[in-house]
């Protein structure tokens, strides 16, 4: 027993001063990565002044810069280097420059962890923005999506989004909805509001190739059209006929229709409304306060007496922004439901009819 | 007869021996694990490998308050400030003696509203319900009649709004980016139903708008000792038990859990004294009885700060509650031990905390005992002893001092050479006398247990400095 102890105190005790040695450590490094920071601003200031003078960028920097930069500690120190310079003006002709040397990191990362794999994405998508077009980073890049962790992929698609084939990311979306792997709607969805180049050409081809993605992506983009552009009321109007439609993608289309409400889906909010599963009735009840008329107050009315709380709620909600009389108001304020009651005039309280 | 103590004494120490092998070799396993995984994270955060958005999902921040007149406001001030775009806050008065309600409405313009809450988890009567809007976000303040923490928790998670929730002490303070890393395991994988974060002692720290502006270690001795234990337990234990998803505690003082599967499970229980640790065991056996694929993660960078107690009386109350709240979870759940005993959180997560947290205390206590009847009848080796306590306990300050600079280094907190000094007294000071003074409570703990007890936990509390 003793002796395991006495094995145990060593090796914890040699972790304790690893762990020391690391936050000391951690200084150190802090002050050679400043040094690097202020030695990569140094050349790359050289670099622009190059380009100012319309001369070619020297062969020996591209050389200089693929050595270092598949180091993460020297990658990291450029990338601060650079960012310091985005508002030059000769940057961009700069980036363009070095674009073959992005290109040949690209395969020299493709061989590394998926942290630095990781990295070098994040690196790609905080520069590559209108100047690193070459379709061979991105490919390699997509090379990196096979079974990444969360981080890697989350970065890579960051990455395509600043490059302006919109094919690279529905290929991206194909390769993980294939590989059965979910990437929360949130981040898709996040991640797209931030292409910078024609998105209704990006839309299309999304929309296009849906039928490729798995549910999570397809509510990300979703939720992307629904912030753009109205202009997807037809199509998603076919869609909602479609025979598969999962219950979450029928629901963010539902919501879709709250933002851009058009008669073409009336029928099917009305019928929604109605259904068995609670989630519909809950959403659809929601949505009808941007549609109109006597079938929808009605509607509204009945779902008040409901059984699932929050179907009453949003009917309630929905039937104040309706253009609903003071008669059918006090239907339900004079009626039996003393739940639908109670929530109406908490509603009227705090919204106002 | 000294043969049959002779014989009764080599079995004894065979089982003393294979007990201190197990326990040793997990609190090594723990720190080398921390040890790991700080160096993981490390190399993370310098690469960027973090799921950073300026939006997140929304978050319900539920606050049960049991007479926290003193610190409630600032508690409430402290959550206006985080980094968190889509949130709202709802406080939950279970019934206070005291100004808790009072004095959070001469703080915050609330007005009193009829609110429709719906009542999916059966709980106590609500008396009133007052709302406000403070920098755009909403905040709940719902009195009701007295019905312990787990009514309260339960009150809040009926009015909530969005499909996740955060469960708060009414004494803790959250670091501006905590509701940002708490939901980022979340976003990293959908099928994590709960995040445990980072509890940290409130009285080692000054705080403004929600950042750290400087930390010191404690000269209270009962305040040190408890920031050295909380090292050990809450970075060194959680990040072992975190690698299989095993942890059975996600603390009652700062935790996420996904609200529909809380619903799915009934909610908090009402009649159980750790309701935190038991809602854990119900979410892990509710899961695995269902076969349904899923995630507890434990979150370190998600810090807050809570209020330990002060003095020796206050621990001892806290403590037994804390015992007599794992007896309860464990005695609740023994289908870990049959059904699920193959699943890394049955063998290792359950049987941990039978062995070496529930039955300890009693294992030490008959060590003891043996120790004296050895001592009469000749047998002990005095000698190999106290050369046994001596090598265990400077284990246990190694072990002690590893974890708290893993969690300095983990915080990024500066520290100063008097608080390494002060670091060293504590870690010496707890495994020499602390744990024992615990040992003592927890053998005491069933003195006067009430099966049907739901009082709130009450400690002293003082006003936090600069919030």
């Amino acid at each position: 027993m003793i002796v395991v102890t006495y094995i145990y105190f060593f090796i914890c005790l040699l972790i304790m001063l690893f762990t020391v040695g690391y936050i000391m450590y951690q200084y150190y490094r802090l002050r050679t990565f400043k040094k690097r920071v202020v030695l990569f601003k140094h050349i790359i200031d050289k670099q622009l002044n190059i380009i100012h003078e319309h001369r070619p960028l020297a062969e020996k920097h591209r050389t200089y810069l693929i050595d270092r930069l598949k180091n993460m500690n020297h990658l990291t120190a450029y990338h601060d280097a650079l960012v310091s310079f985005q508002d030059h003006e000769d940057v961009t002709g700069y980036k363009q420059a070095i674009e073959p040397v992005i290109k040949q990191l690209a395969i020299y990362y493709e061989k590394r962890d998926d942290m630095e794999k990781a990295y070098f994405s994040y690196f790609v998508a905080s520069h590559a923005g209108g100047v690193w077009q070459d379709e061979a980073i991105y490919r390699t890049l997509s090379h990196y999506l096979d079974e990444p962790n969360v981080y890697l992929r989350e970065n890579v698609l960051k990455a395509l989004y600043q490059q302006n084939n919109p094919e690279w990311i529905t290929k991206a979306y194909e390769t993980l909805s294939r590989q059965h792997i979910d990437h929360h709607q949130k981040l898709i969805q996040d991640g797209l509001m931030r292409y910078p180049y024609d998105k209704q050409l990006l839309m299309e081809q999304l929309f296009n190739k849906r039928h490729n993605f798995s549910e999570s992506i397809l509510l990300g983009v979703i939720g992307f059209i629904t912030y753009e552009t109205s202009d997807y009321q037809q199509k998603f109007a076919d869609w909602l006929k479609e025979k598969k439609v999962p219950l979450e993608v029928e629901l963010k289309l539902y919501r879709y229709f709250k933002k851009y409400p058009t008669e073409q889906v009336k029928a099917h909010l009305l019928a929604a409304i109605k259904a068995p599963q609670d989630e519909k009735r809950i959403v659809a009840a929601d949505v009808l306060a941007e549609y109109c008329c006597d079938d929808v107050i009605q509607a509204l009315k009945t779902a008040m007496s409901d059984h699932n709380w929050f179907v009453r709620r949003n009917a309630s909600r929905s039937l104040l922004k309706t253009d609903v009389t003071i008669d059918d108001l006090m239907d339900i304020l004079t009626g039996h439901d003393r739940y639908a009651r109670a929530m109406l005039r908490y509603y009227l309280e705090t919204e106002g009819g | 007869m000294n043969l049959i103590v002779q014989q009764f004494m080599n079995g004894v120490a065979i089982f003393f021996i294979g007990y201190m092998v197990l326990y040793t070799t997990y609190l090594f396993l723990s720190v080398l694990f921390g040890a790991i995984r700080l160096y993981d994270k490390d190399r993370m955060m310098r690469l960027n490998n973090e799921l950073k958005h300026d939006y997140y999902l929304p978050v319900s921040v539920i606050m049960p308050a049991y007479n926290e007149e003193i610190t409630i406001v600032d508690s409430v001030k402290s959550l206006l400030n985080l980094d968190y775009k889509l949130y709202e806050i709802i406080i939950v008065d279970d019934g206070s003696a005291d100004e808790t309600t009072d004095e959070l409405l001469r703080a915050f313009r609330f007005h009193q509203t009829d609110r429709p809450i719906q009542r999916k988890l059966r709980t106590k009567a609500i008396d009133a319900v007052y709302e406000a809007k403070i920098n755009g976000i909403k905040i709940m303040l719902i009195r009701k009649e007295n019905g312990g923490k787990g009514d309260a928790l339960n009150v809040g998670i009926n009015a909530s709004r969005y499909p996740y929730f955060v469960t708060l002490d009414a004494d803790s303070l959250l670091q501006k980016n905590a509701l940002e890393k708490i939901i980022q395991p979340v976003l990293a994988d959908e099928s994590v139903i709960a995040v445990g974060g980072m509890v940290r002692i409130a009285q080692c720290v000054k705080m403004t708008g929600g950042e750290v502006l400087d930390y010191h270690m404690p000269w209270q001795p009962i305040i040190g000792m408890q920031v050295v234990e909380y090292d050990r337990s809450f970075l060194a234990s959680r990040i072992l038990l975190d690698q299989f998803s095993g942890n059975l505690i996600i603390s009652g003082a700062f935790g996420l859990f996904r609200k529909d599967v809380v619903l799915s499970t009934g909610g908090y229980r009402t009649d159980t004294i750790g309701e935190d640790m038991e809602l854990v065991m119900r979410l892990h056996t509710f899961m695995l009885n269902n076969n349904r694929p899923y995630k507890v993660k434990y979150h370190p960078e998600a810090i807050c700060w809570s209020q330990a107690p002060g003095s020796v009386k206050d621990i001892m109350r806290q403590r037994r509650r804390w015992y007599l709240g794992l007896f309860q979870s464990l005695i609740s759940y023994p289908e870990m031990f049959t059904r699920f005993i193959k699943k890394p959180v049955g063998f290792v997560s359950y049987m941990y905390h039978w062995v070496f947290e529930l039955l300890a205390p009693f294992i030490e206590v008959f060590g003891i005992v043996t120790i004296a009847l050895a001592y009469f009848f000749g047998l002990l080796n005095v000698p190999y002893m106290i050369e046994l306590f001596l090598i265990y306990t400077g284990f246990g300050i190694i072990l002690s001092l590893t974890a708290f600079f893993q969690r300095v280094f983990t915080q990024g907190l500066k520290l100063h050479v008097l608080d390494i000094i002060k670091a060293l007294v504590m870690v010496t000071f707890e495994n020499a006398f602390y744990r024992y003074l615990l040992s003592f409570v927890r053998v005491t703990s069933f003195i006067g247990y009430s099966k049907k007890s739901k009082r709130w936990g009450s400690i002293k509390r003082v006003k936090q400095e600069n919030v």
